[in-house]
């Protein structure tokens, strides 16, 4: 081997030693991409699963009296029959209301429902 | 690539760094013997014994040829050979390889080698120093075609590494510009992921709002597991459920407890 050799071979071996980092790079960046697309989807999803514009109107409409606070709106329910309660217990669960807390009274036959949604 | 004709006073043609040398017979001894043998490569074992007591000192090599019912056996000592070529003026470095007038003129003779001549006597080349013939060596040998049969002493094509490395520091450069433009692509898609779902520039504020969210629904599915569990509870007739805790009082079947 002449000495140009030598000299091509030390260039192939720093050339080398570039890739290797660059691949590095390269790997780290598209797990970073990925990360950043799986939680962007996340972000996207959680934010939409709650919204409380389709049942809100059917709250109004059904409630005996609702009391509008600054981050919240309470509806209240009163004299509701058991199955009254329930149906309206069904309809809440099955919503993607933003809830934050609610309270049930019960007497022997009738109920007062409370619901406090977030705004 | 010139081609010489040697014998052992002169060297006939114009020596140059690379040369083809056809040696005369002075440089080898010939034997012919008729074994019962059918290939030249069995013969090769007997050739030692075929030149016992014939050949002067030295490290000698054979070539073994068969024609018709006879084989032909040739004996050369290679050191020697070159030795004697140094002293005409030919250096080693400047040989490729080395041939013989047995093999290379046979089909060419009579000819003329100044005052002597190569003949063939007996299917041998011989030289004998009488001018015989009408052709000159001189005029012969550039329109000559060598046989394969030859003593290789230096490859006119000498293997360099260097255009290999070559090619192999270009395959690794053009690599790194393909991995270096992989990440530049790999960041602008990034920006674009960003710019499409709206997202902070940096990772800390992207994982605050994931928490943000991830805590709200963890609140929500909380609360709504609360309420699908009590919902059925006949017994309980005052329930406090909120996006942390779940309070209810229940009658029980035990009145001690009830009245309590």
């Amino acid at each position: 081997m002449k000495m140009v050799d030598y000299i091509i071979v030390f260039a192939i071996l720093v050339t080398f030693y570039l890739i290797h980092n660059k691949q590095n790079v390269l790997v780290e960046a598209i797990k970073v991409n990925n990360t950043l697309v799986l939680k962007a989807k996340k972000i996207k999803e959680l934010k939409s699963r709650y919204s409380n514009k389709s049942i809100i109107n059917y709250l109004k409409q059904k409630s005996n009296s609702n009391i509008d606070m600054p981050n919240s709106k309470v509806y209240i329910f009163e004299k509701l029959d058991m199955n009254g309660l329930n149906d309206m217990l069904n309809k809440v669960l099955n919503s993607n209301l933003k809830l934050k807390s609610f309270e049930i009274i019960k007497t022997k036959k009738l109920a007062k429902l409370k619901i406090v949604v977030i705004k | 690539m010139e081609l010489l004709f040697i014998t052992n006073e002169k060297v006939y043609g114009d020596i140059s760094s690379n040369n083809k040398v056809i040696l005369s017979p002075s440089f080898y001894w010939i034997k012919k013997k008729k074994l019962k043998l059918l290939f030249e490569f069995q013969a090769t074992d007997y050739a030692n014994s075929v030149f016992e007591g014939f050949l002067p000192d030295g490290e000698f090599q054979y070539i073994v040829k068969k024609s018709d019912d006879e084989f032909l056996f040739l004996a050369y000592d290679k050191a020697a050979i070159l030795e004697k070529l140094k002293k005409l003026g030919l250096e080693t470095s400047n040989i490729s390889s080395l041939y013989f007038s047995q093999f290379e003129l046979k089909e060419s003779l009579p000819l003329n080698v100044d005052n002597s001549s190569l003949v063939i006597i007996d299917d041998v080349v011989q030289i004998i120093s009488q001018k015989l013939a009408q052709n000159d060596i001189y005029l012969m040998l550039p329109s000559l075609k060598l046989s394969s049969t030859n003593i290789h002493i230096n490859s006119s094509v000498k293997f360099s590494f260097t255009p290999f490395l070559v090619f192999l520091f270009v395959l690794f450069v053009v690599e790194y510009i393909a991995v270096t433009m992989d990440v530049s692509s790999i960041e602008n898609k990034k920006n674009e992921i960003k710019k499409e779902y709206k997202l902070p520039t940096t990772s800390y504020e992207l994982n605050s709002i994931l928490s943000k969210y991830e805590k709200q629904d963890n609140e929500q599915k909380f609360i709504r597991e609360a309420l699908e569990k009590i919902k059925y509870k006949k017994d309980c007739f005052d329930i406090k459920v909120d996006t942390k805790k779940m309070l209810a009082k229940c009658r029980t079947k035990d009145v001690e407890v009830n009245n309590r």
